[in-house]
């Protein structure tokens, strides 16, 4: 528990991306150093009890719908299998540092989605804890228990 | 009116507010700090909308402005939860054993922000509020703050500390992770996973989704269910029997409520409980004798299906995180409550005395819970509340007399106390 550290969640780390994303696309800057991050941040495996094994947002079964909605609508569903998951995320990831170290427009707006559509989720799951935690006059006869919804 | 205008004047009204709150009076410094913390925070978000603005980006400031009304939703409770620290309401001689506590088992500078809850249940910040992540807040219910007895709540909440600080959380996500994508692969729970979810085709490219999104509700259940029940034995091994005394004083009957899937059942919690305590040789009541009754199941057939996944892997990890908190508990050097210890302090409670030379928070709450026992039982009736208020007195006498042996023994190597 460090107070010098700087340390930054992976809302903070996505609207920080989308910001100098954009920065990129006008030509301002020829780097997001946040979205690499932010990256990094989803790889890597929290840590585990004195330095045991754990899990990384990538093969955390919990984040696989978030992670899996922020992705572009116009990527295959039929090609994402939670089981290779975190393998196609690498990959997808990668493709999208190469695309914006070489500043290509196209890559460079598609990631800014992803850290827009990622930041969406991470918001509404922490406001489910906020109003999980309020005492709702529907919690009572509403369950908190609701089904997997489908997307069409 | 915009959104970027909208949103900027949000931000400067949240960062009025915390500079009211930073011009009043803090007996202790952690709160102030706490305070600064957050308002540094909006103060980012002040930076990153004027440079969404400079750029043009209405995407970006949309979502920004989705950003700032979340954090100030989070914020604002812990604004109020840190006024109300500064409260007389609050037991300020509960600080230091607590703050002792968290500082025998965090990592780093933990500050403890002990304070009272508009809320009946006790409660532990942040849970996603990693803004203060090197803060502790605990609260009490409000009608509840000052009372000694149910200190080992609050041992149940820095338990949630613990779990996050240490890393308990990563080791025991993934066992129970693998664990719940094992149950799910078994071919009965399949065939049952199958005729439940009838819509379920791993065909088709939406509907397949259905078993990942199941096993990840399951696995979500389990790792809060995990963390309840770590967080209920660490209170026991600090507190010993008080902390399920005080479990069933605040909780029980229990009965007025459906089953909620992120928490374990009180049967669940407290035979685990039990398990450990047999083991220690110890015999702690029953569900049935702390006065629980069976909580309303689920009705739903898929919330049932989803709930037992995960709590039958929760199961299977129960004895490791006992390991861990034995762990914890020795390395730390947490001193644990004996039962001689409490009988001795037993016996000056019932001559009006507050506890001679306490060695141990435990020893003093539970000493405190057995002539809470003995002063219900008496035929005194019309003299129970004014004894009850007295034991309180005591109790909080003889924390503070531990407090003074703590400050005024020498050690070297124990971190200090602000």
């Amino acid at each position: 528990m460090s107070d010098d550290v700087e340390f930054m969640t992976p809302a903070d780390l996505s609207m920080e991306a989308a910001l100098e994303l954009e920065e990129a696309k006008q030509g301002l800057r020829s780097d997001a150093p946040s979205l690499t991050a932010l990256f990094e941040f989803l790889r890597t495996p929290v840590p585990g009890f004195s330095g045991g094994p754990s899990v990384s947002m990538l093969n955390d079964m919990r984040a696989y719908p978030l992670l899996r909605d922020s992705l572009d609508k116009r990527i295959d569903r039929k090609k994402i299998d939670y089981t290779k998951f975190e393998e196609f995320l690498m990959n997808y990831f990668c493709s999208l540092e190469e695309g914006v170290k070489s500043l290509d427009r196209k890559k460079i707006e598609e990631a800014k989605h992803f850290c827009l559509a990622f930041n969406t989720r991470i918001l509404a799951r922490q406001m489910s804890e906020v109003y999980g935690r309020r005492e709702r006059s529907d919690a009572r006869t509403v369950s908190d228990d609701s089904l997997p919804q489908l997307e069409a | 009116m915009t959104l970027y205008h909208n949103s900027k004047h949000k931000l400067r009204n949240i960062l009025r507010t915390i500079d009211s709150l930073l011009d009043g009076d803090f007996p202790f410094d952690a709160g102030k700090r706490a305070l600064l913390r957050l308002k540094n925070v909006f103060i980012e978000f002040e930076k990153k909308i004027d440079r969404a603005k400079r750029l043009s980006d209405e995407k970006t400031i949309e979502q920004l402005s989705s950003n700032i009304n979340v954090k100030i939703i989070q914020v604002l409770p812990i604004l109020g939860f840190i006024l109300r620290s500064t409260n007389v309401r609050n037991a300020f001689e509960l600080l230091d054993p607590l703050q002792s506590l968290a500082d025998l088992t965090l990592q780093g500078n933990p500050e403890l922000i002990l304070s009272s809850e508009w809320d009946y249940v006790p409660f532990a910040y942040p849970q996603s509020l990693k803004d203060l992540r090197s803060f502790v807040l605990i609260g009490l219910p409000a009608s509840e703050a000052a009372s000694a007895l149910l200190v080992p709540l609050a041992g149940h909440e820095l338990g949630h500390a613990v779990w996050r600080n240490l890393g308990i959380e990563g080791s025991a996500h993934l066992t129970l992770q693998q664990k719940c994508q094992e149950l799910y692969r078994n071919a009965n729970n399949l065939q049952t996973f199958k005729r439940t979810f009838s819509e379920y085709d791993p065909d088709d490219m939406v509907a397949k989704e259905i078993l990942p999104e199941t096993i990840a509700r399951s696995v979500e259940y389990a790792v809060f269910q995990a963390e309840e029940i770590f967080c209920d034995l660490f209170a026991y091994a600090v507190f010993g029997e008080g902390y399920v005394h005080a479990f069933s004083y605040i909780l029980a009957p229990g009965s007025s409520s459906n089953r909620r899937s992120k928490y374990p059942s009180y049967e669940t919690r407290i035979s685990t409980i039990r398990k450990v305590a047999e083991k220690e040789g110890i015999t702690l009541p029953d569900t049935g004798e702390l006065n629980f009754s069976s909580e309303i199941p689920l009705v739903n057939a898929r919330d049932r299906f989803i709930l037992r996944m995960a709590e039958e892997s929760v199961a299977e990890v129960t004895n490791g995180l006992w390991s861990k908190i034995d762990q914890i508990i020795h390395e730390g050097n947490v001193c644990r409550p004996k039962k001689a210890n409490a009988l001795a302090h037993l016996k000056e409670f019932q001559i009006g005395i507050p506890a001679h030379r306490p060695e141990c928070l435990g020893d003093i709450i539970n000493a405190g819970w057995k002539y809470y026992d003995e002063i219900l039982n008496s035929r005194e009736e019309a003299k129970i509340p004014e004894r009850l208020d007295c034991l309180n007195e005591m109790l909080l006498k003889s924390i503070e007399v531990l407090e003074f042996r703590r400050r005024a023994a020498h050690d070297p190597d124990r971190k200090k106390t602000r």
